[in-house]
């Protein structure tokens, strides 16, 4: 939950209609100042972030530290290659940026991407920085594309820059990988960065995208611990009964905790499952059936009360009893 | 309609008195003893051949002294302050930008390259603010 201001500079000169990065470096790059766009402002909804363009005669400021990803898009909208990118003057642009942030509480971040051979020399670069270092502002580097030639550099570079770990140097060689994903799992994101483990994409596809999906996901896998909460205790709730098979899975019981919890979970819902059919309850096995009917029915086109259709039904649930038992018969002997 | 026409190549540049006193008081709030250059933004109406300067506002913008082509101008601050103006005075268009010079400098064509967004042939007035001959303290031109 850092407070920071990113300047993220895209390297948009003519190397990058290079196509070995899918679809192509400029569009991977597009692709990554989205994606760390909304990485940072769902970090913290103060964050700003802004964009530099290298490319040109001259690096061009093209969206300013904003929170507002509709300024983002604005900014970036008809953004093309050309000519050549200008890595260090696109720095001292983005530290100016920095300087002018409304909020003088943020932290200062860059994160540059560089998929062209930069021009500038070793000691230039060191000199860089420093001062850097001296302003107080953390830079990531995305090396990709001409990386190797870039890479003694860069490396001097970020080295001088360095302050406490946090800036980063990442090197991406080519492949059929998606560039943001590279960065996700990357220090700039995750566990050195400021974006964290929950940045918003603990299922794959988060609050972002489908809020609803999100929302469904984490209410099944609560209700799954619960449900499988309820199988354990009532599992030590029917040890008096006493019956053969259960007195079995009470000594499973006892050494509960040196299962991993896996095999715990399974355990409790094997024993959950088994104590109903043997009450004779069958309340779970019923209220499957329904469940599964139900779906059908509001599935287009079928006729529930086909009788191929019931059969099938018939004798899936058959088939699932058989199984559970067959496999408690094999965790009992083990 | 009057006002709403860009001229090609514009002859006439008339200052109003308020501009003048707004790009000094910018002047010595935040450059007055330091060798950095303020940059502002001229509001006003082309009638013909004549550009007419009746408003001005200041720009945060910052340029590296040693480095010519490092130079930065908040863009997103001209687009909201302009959004506001139109409010007040829908007839006031952004018709050029000015600094303090006191002299040409190889950025103002960059920065040329950047007001052309908002207007199609901006108009620069450097704006003496520590004259030592009296006179006019203006110097216009256009790109």
């Amino acid at each position: 939950m850092v407070l920071e201001a990113t300047v993220l500079i895209i390297d948009n000169s003519e190397w990058s209609r290079n196509g070995d990065y899918t679809p192509s470096r400029f569009q991977a790059q597009i692709d990554s100042v989205h994606y760390l766009f909304s990485i940072k402002t769902n970090d913290n909804p103060e964050n700003t972030v802004g964009v530099i363009a290298n490319a040109g005669e001259t690096p061009e400021v093209l969206v300013s530290l904003t929170a507002d990803l509709g300024v983002l898009l604005k900014g970036m909208h008809g953004l093309g290659v050309r000519s050549e990118s200008h890595f260090d003057t696109g720095i001292q642009i983005a530290q100016l940026v920095l300087k002018h942030r409304a909020n003088k509480y943020q932290k200062q971040r860059i994160i540059a991407f560089t998929a062209s051979p930069i021009g500038a020399d070793e000691k230039a670069l060191v000199k860089l920085g420093k001062k850097l270092k001296k302003n107080g502002v953390s830079i990531d580097v995305v090396n990709f594309g001409e990386h190797a030639a870039n890479e003694a550099k860069l490396t001097a570079f970020v080295e001088a820059a360095n302050n406490n770990e946090s800036s980063h140097l990442v090197t991406i060689p080519p492949g059929p990988h998606v560039l943001s994903e590279q960065i996700r799992a990357s220090p700039i994101v995750g566990a050195g960065g400021s974006g964290g483990a929950g940045g918003g994409f603990d299922f794959g596809v988060d609050a972002d995208m489908d809020p609803e999906l999100a929302l469904a996901l984490r209410m099944s896998l609560q209700e799954e611990e619960e449900r499988q909460r309820r199988g354990a205790a009532a599992q030590s709730g029917g040890e008096p009964s006493g019956a053969a098979q259960q007195r079995a899975g009470d000594d499973g019981d006892a050494v509960m905790e040196d299962l991993d919890e896996d095999e715990q979970i399974r355990r409790a819902i094997q024993m959950s499952l088994m104590e109903s059919q043997q009450e004779g309850a069958s309340g779970d096995a019923m209220a499957n059936d329904d469940l599964v009917a139900s779906l059908i029915g509001s599935l287009p086109g079928v006729d529930p009360n086909d009788p191929a259709l019931q059969s099938a039904l018939g004798s899936d649930a058959a088939k699932n009893n058989t199984d559970n038992s067959k496999d408690k018969d094999k965790s009992d002997s083990k | 309609m009057p006002g709403l026409e860009i001229a090609a190549n514009p002859t006439r540049v008339v200052v109003h008195p308020l501009v003048l006193l707004s790009v000094v008081d910018h002047y010595n709030r935040v450059a007055k003893n330091t060798k950095k250059r303020i940059v502002g933004v001229l509001l006003g109406q082309v009638e013909g051949n004549t550009v007419n300067v009746a408003n001005s506002f200041a720009v945060p913008f910052e340029e590296d002294e040693k480095n010519p082509a490092v130079w930065f101008l908040d863009h997103n601050y001209v687009d909201t302050m302009r959004e506001m103006f139109k409010k007040v005075n829908a007839k006031e268009r952004l018709v050029g930008w000015y600094h303090n010079g006191p002299k040409l400098r190889s950025s103002d064509l960059q920065i040329n390259e950047l007001f052309k967004k908002y207007t199609p042939n901006p108009v620069l007035v450097v704006i003496d603010v520590q004259p030592k001959v009296i006179g006019l303290p203006t110097n216009a031109y256009f790109a």
